[in-house]
């Protein structure tokens, strides 16, 4: 289920360390570009400190007053902050790169129609075809979004960071989560339907809205409606029978809930933990009717008296926001098991996000926002700078009267006028200047330096962001997978400059070839078994895919295959192989065989051992790749070995092989 | 509460029951039927064959449960010895299926079937009796069927092709060069009652040769002859008691005086089997043993042409899975002397027998665990099997994954 983590030890070391050196890059990146940011505040702080000095002006001047943010606001923006960050952690696992796929994105498909399966494989593919990339990215879109959500100031860039945790949301939610699982049977709240990620999408879109949606006790009303109506929804599911709710035990078998109960019980995490899940397990196989009806009840009763919140419900709410926390709580403890053991946890599942967006609801309904005052300080956008040249607006009736400034304060803030006549004690003596009307303030002087530091602050949260995003859309629109995947298999390519060893063999129209005839061009060189089942289909793929690869430069490559079988080594079985491979159209291809001794010579010159097994086994013979060069020299030994041979090792190798041939034609 | 919010939340109300009864009535289909589990549509490959020469026998080894560890094993009894040994071709892996025929007087043939990525079938020749083997090709897939291969007595090889097209090829002097057999009919038409929709063995006769086939709406059996010119004519006889339904030429042997043919006939109201035979003589045709009722619930897991005078079959009829799937399927075997004798069942065979064998004055069954084989025997009047021998065949597993 989505969040809960699948088995560790789901990452090989290679690739973890790849992905921990891609972390280092980008977050050394990150740590140049917000220094950056930085400096660029500091420097503008100091100069307004200079100009306020030269002015006679304290430094900071006073906060201009504001209203203060909603508090339902506050409290989402803090809670999935917080929770992004806590999730973009959760990405750092050893085991996110290799391990998401198959134990996260894929199984959270698993009974979905065709159409989600196709959507997640998309996912799936990117991932897999880069694993580290995906892997670093997610970690800081994620811890992105939440440091942005946590100090964007007001305003338009605190609605930006409420648009992007709902858009990441988004993305994640129907190509990682397939849509929470909402299209798949066995749908229930308790395993997290409809999908943790989903209360983020909703977070960030109540963050975007403008504040004044947030005035009255209305957009309260709406979200203890909404997180009502989902649980009684969901109450009435889980109370529908013939789900497999209802009984603890089912023909000798655990029933549904005890049996999810059971397998988180096996996920990798602390001893007394799993102890505890595992009674609760054995607890809900004896009593499965009971545990369900107590959840029902529950979830319903909770539901109601959300929808009913305006009404006769409001003066259970807190009560039952209590018990709902506790019902969440307990939930999040004893069936999602925290959501985040395993090795590839992504996130602590849906009840604590859950839980939030029903506190908010519950704050707006009981601590509503007041009206907006039509104040000096404009909520949407920058607070606007403290015009000191400006003169002072009259009160607008209805509007909160500042009060009047005391003498200090018209000293601090200035009115354009000369230096006071009094000095303040301790403060440095001003310049004296001459008479006249009051120098014009820069644009620079008017940006307030706090508003400027939550600014750069959320600059920060930009760059983080920005610098998980970028790799990761390259990825997603580069079709072929990372070579690194085919080195953390099979080991870099061997660097090497010998002469290659000379052969003269048989073209599939009996003519000919010798490697010395191909000087001039760069030799791809590889041993294949014309009737192998397994490796050598997948090999002659790869090389297929290589020479699309290389593009115009596949004009100076040959690929030249030796039959790598003492028995099944005629013209046709090398025709017959060419044909099923999609090979006999390539011009620059060739496969090559002669007598049992021409080819047993030949594998012996490039180390290739070749073994005929008895009872119907294939013959055994080792999956390398020489690259040679125009001169004839000897200058890549790449294993070959195809491992799983899916779609990402073979674009990999594609790849990788690619690469070498390209430095070796450019050598 | 205000009217207006009344009707909001009673509109919400129900629009959450409607999405309710909707994920629900989802959520309860979704666990989905059983798949059914219908024919294979082609003759079971465990076969066995005994000619005058010569006993040979198919089957698979290994870890059945997993087709890239199921390795198919040839084994060989020439005539007079006392114990069976390991014949399979070697070069390639066998994991898709092997089909071995040859007339009595011709070369062995095998043909190994595609799996995994191999798209093409390949063929192995052996002129003494499977000591040895040469590579050959074909072109195509061979059928998936037990006597889809053959030679005759001047070593040409007749092979029933599945792809490119059903069809029936001819190689004469082992050059590779083959042509289709002139005039058969195509699939899809219909002869003498029998629309033909796929072929699946082929055998050599004094005449020449013989085609067995599947026929839909038929209940004749699917057999054709050449004259020789070019020129084919039914030869398959109707069995009587038999509904329209779809025949199947399981097995087509040619021994040393007849063509041994065994043939399955389906229909709504069951599965039945009978065995044929020809002489060979231009225009001689083939008559037909009396029906043996397939029981409900069992079906053909393996055959076997040759014994006893030459032209007896026998049949191992099994519940499940076949290929030795172990305890709780039941076995039976079934045999047939010859034209005029009727079908007679044999002592139940050891648990986990997938093939057997009628040789001379015995039969053998086999019953395959992983890489070890255990032959018991039955010889003729006794009704108790006696194990005779026990062999290690060095299953080569991972090595086709």
């Amino acid at each position: 289920m989505t969040g809960m983590g699948g088995p560790s030890g789901t990452g090989d070391a290679a690739t973890v360390s790849q992905f921990h050196h891609a972390l280092a890059t980008q977050g050394a990146l990150i740590v140049v570009l917000c220094a950056v940011v930085f400096v660029g505040w500091n420097q503008l702080r100091s100069m307004q400190y200079r100009r306020a000095v030269q002015r006679g002006e304290s430094f900071p001047p006073s906060a201009p007053v504001r209203d203060p943010e909603p508090a339902t606001r506050r409290f989402l923006r803090t809670a999935f902050g917080l929770f992004w960050l806590f999730d973009g952690l959760l990405q750092l696992q050893s085991g996110m790169p290799a391990g998401l796929p198959g134990s996260v994105i894929e199984p959270s498909a698993s009974g979905s129609p065709g159409w989600v399966h196709s959507i997640v494989d998309f996912a799936s593919t990117i991932w897999s075809d880069h694993p580290t990339t995906a892997a670093a990215s997610a970690v800081w879109i994620q811890v992105g979004i939440g440091f942005l959500l946590l100090v964007a100031p007001r305003g338009w860039w605190s609605r930006g960071a409420g648009a992007a945790s709902a858009g990441w949301g988004l993305v994640v939610w129907v190509f990682a989560e397939a849509f929470g699982g909402i299209f798949a049977p066995g749908l229930t709240i308790l395993f997290g339907a409809p999908g943790a990620v989903v209360f983020y999408v909703v977070a960030g879109v109540l963050v975007a809205l403008p504040d004044s949606v947030w005035s009255g006790p209305r957009m309260g009303r709406l979200i203890l409606g909404a997180t009502g109506a989902l649980l009684l929804c969901a109450a009435a599911l889980q109370a529908w029978p013939g789900r497999g709710f209802w009984q603890g035990t089912s023909a000798g078998r655990p029933g549904t809930l005890a049996a999810m109960v059971g397998q988180m019980a096996q996920t990798s995490q602390p001893h007394p933990l799993s102890s505890l899940i595992s009674s609760f397990a054995s607890f809900d196989r004896a009593h499965g009717w009971g545990v369900n009806l107590v959840a029902v009840v529950a979830i319903a009763a909770v539901g109601t008296v959300f929808v009913l919140a305006s009404g006769p419900g409001r003066r259970v709410l807190f009560p039952t926001l209590v018990a709902f926390g506790v019902l969440c709580v307990a939930d999040w403890v004893l069936i999602e098991d925290f959501g985040f053991w395993g090795g590839t946890g992504t996130d602590p599942n849906s009840m604590l996000p859950l839980l939030a967006i029903a506190i908010a609801g519950y704050l707006g309904v009981t601590r509503p926002a007041p009206e907006p005052t039509p104040a000096s300080v404009t909520t949407e956008g920058a607070p606007a700078s403290v015009d000191r040249d400006a003169p002072a607006e009259p009160a607008t009736p209805g509007s909160i009267e500042a009060p009047a400034p005391t003498e200090r304060e018209r000293e601090l803030v200035g009115t354009g006028s000369a230096a006071s006549d009094t000095p303040t004690p301790g403060a440095p003596a001003p310049p004296v200047s001459p008479p006249g009307p009051p120098a014009a303030r820069s644009w620079w002087e008017r940006i307030d330096s706090r508003y400027a530091a939550r600014v750069a602050a959320a600059l920060a949260g930009i760059i983080i962001i920005v610098v998980g995003a970028a790799p990761m859309a390259a990825a997603a629109v580069d079709r072929s997978a990372d070579p690194s995947i085919t080195e953390a298999t099979n080991g870099p390519p061997s660097v090497v400059d010998s002469p290659a060893p000379g052969f003269t063999l048989t073209d599939v129209h009996d003519r000919p070839v010798s490697l010395a005839g191909l000087r001039g061009h760069t030799v791809v060189l590889t041993f294949l078994d014309p009737v192998c089942t397994t490796d050598c289909p997948v090999i002659a793929q790869e090389l297929r895919i290589t020479n699309s690869m290389l593009g115009s430069a596949a004009a100076d490559v040959r690929f030249v295959a030796v039959v790598a079988n003492p028995v099944y080594r005629s013209v046709q079985d090398m025709v017959d192989f060419d044909r099923q491979e999609g090979l006999d159209g390539q011009a620059n291809w060739t496969y090559l065989t002669g007598s049992a001794a021409d080819l047993a010579s030949v594998w012996d010159a490039y180390g290739v051992d070749v073994e005929t097994a008895p009872a119907g086994g294939m013959v055994q013979h080792a999956d390398i790749v020489f690259v040679i060069d125009a001169r004839g020299h000897l200058r890549r030994v790449i294993n070959a070995d195809p491992g799983d041979a899916d779609a990402s090792s073979r674009s990999s190798f594609s790849g990788l092989l690619t690469s070498q041939v390209l430095q070796v034609l450019h050598s | 509460m205000t009217r207006r919010a009344t009707v909001a939340t009673i509109a919400v109300l129900v629009v959450a029951v409607v999405l309710v009864v909707v994920v629900a009535a989802v959520g309860r289909g979704g666990t989905g039927g059983s798949a059914a589990t219908g024919a294979t549509g082609h003759p079971p490959l465990i076969s066995s064959s005994t000619t005058a020469t010569r006993s040979l026998v198919v089957l698979p080894m290994g870890d059945l449960s997993d087709p890239s560890n199921t390795f198919w094993e040839l084994f060989v009894r020439p005539a007079g010895a006392t114990g069976w040994k390991l014949a399979t071709p070697p070069g390639i892996a066998d994991n898709g299926g092997l089909a071995v025929g040859g007339s009595p007087a011709g070369p062995l043939v095998a043909a190994f079937l595609p799996s995994a990525d191999l798209t093409f079938s390949v063929l192995a020749r052996s002129t003494d009796g499977a000591a040895s083997w040469n590579p050959d090709s074909v072109p195509g897939v061979v059928a998936d069927a037990p006597d889809a291969v053959t030679t005759d007595g001047g070593g040409a090889v007749h092979a029933v092709l599945s792809r490119p097209r059903p069809s029936v090829v001819t190689e004469q002097d082992d050059d590779s060069v083959w042509t289709p057999v002139a005039g058969l009919p195509a699939v899809g038409r219909t002869v003498s009652g029998c629309t033909i929709s796929s072929y699946t063995a082929v055998a050599t006769d004094p005449s020449g040769v013989v085609v067995g086939a599947q026929c839909t709406d038929s209940a004749r059996v699917g057999l054709l002859v050449s004259d020789g010119a070019g020129g084919w004519s039914p030869a398959g006889p109707v069995v009587p008691g038999w509904v329209a339904g779809t025949t199947q030429v399981l097995r087509l042997e040619a021994g040393t005086d007849a063509v041994t043919a065994l043939a399955e006939g389906t229909s709504s109201t069951g599965s039945s089997l009978v065995a044929a035979w020809a002489t060979g003589t231009p225009g001689d045709r083939f008559s037909a043993s009396p029906r043996l009722a397939v029981p409900p619930g069992w079906s053909v897991l393996a055959s076997s042409t040759g014994g006893g005078n030459g032209q007896a079959v026998a049949v191992l009829l099994g519940t499940g899975s076949g290929s030795g799937s172990g305890g709780g399927t039941a076995r039976r075997v079934v045999s047939v002397a010859g034209p005029g004798a009727g079908w007679t069942t044999l002592a139940a065979p050891p648990n986990g027998t997938s093939a057997v064998a009628a040789l001379g004055s015995e039969v053998d069954a086999f019953v395959p665990a992983g890489s070890r084989l255990g032959v018991w025997s039955l010889t003729s009047g006794s009704s108790a099997w006696q194990r005779a021998a026990g062999l290690t065949v060095p299953i080569q597993y991972g090595s086709s994954s």
